[in-house]
């Protein structure tokens, strides 16, 4: 705890447990909100990740570009018959 | 008349088909659409993918939708309906539809879940930014 209280942030975490197993976690008050925060960052990045690909994804195109795209002739494959 | 678009999302469904048949085929139905945009019916909701105000259109390799007189069916009508599902919905409305926007395309039953899943998380993405998706494309 004294480490906690005169470091804060920067004191070692402290892992602890039986026979060789870790079990528990201790770290200061202000790395845990650390640790929160960068959680948070991380998961907004995610969304706006998804969200800016979302928008690439959904971008439209004529018809007859995409029958070009496809390697087809739009005059042949529309013709009527 | 309206004008059909496709996403690149779509784009990329008709990539993934498995014969260039299956390919022509589901061109030519959004071509159809153009003149005959309400030929598919409308979707609902159903098992939480929210598709309602979209619609569907089958098809398959065997179809040739240009033809006049023809009308794609289902399997449930038919014993060889087609497997196959073009997901679309109209701009700016049902009411006065100018555009066909297709936006997904592919099985109705796959290991993945099948088209109306894929359409639906589209469909929500979308609704999210209406402004910017109802722009035509140039």
């Amino acid at each position: 705890m004294r480490d906690f209280r005169e470091n804060g942030a920067k004191a070692d975490l402290l892992i602890g447990g039986a026979n060789r197993h870790p079990e528990v976690v201790l770290l200061s008050y202000e790395s845990y909100l650390d640790l929160m925060d960068e959680l948070d960052n991380l998961s907004i990045q995610s969304l706006y990740a998804e969200r800016v690909e979302g928008r690439q994804t959904l971008a439209d195109r004529a018809l007859e570009d995409a029958t070009s795209e496809l390697g087809f002739d739009p005059d042949e494959l529309f013709a009527s018959r | 008349m309206c004008r059909a678009t496709i996403t690149d999302s779509a784009m990329s469904d008709l990539r993934a088909l498995p014969s260039q048949q299956l390919q022509r085929v589901a061109l030519q139905w959004v071509r159809r659409l153009e003149s005959t945009p309400k030929l598919g019916p409308e979707l609902v909701w159903r098992w939480g993918q929210d598709l309602r105000g979209c619609r569907k259109d089958y098809f398959d390799a065997a179809n040739a939708p240009l033809e006049s007189d023809f009308v794609g069916r289902r399997r449930s009508e038919e014993g060889a309906g087609a497997r196959y599902r073009i997901v679309y919905r109209l701009l700016p409305s049902e009411h006065e539809p100018a555009i066909v926007q297709v936006f997904a395309i592919g099985p109705k039953y796959s290991d993945r879940g099948g088209v109306y899943a894929t359409a639906a998380e589209r469909y929500r993405l979308l609704l999210e930014e209406p402004e910017e998706r109802e722009r035509p494309a140039q």
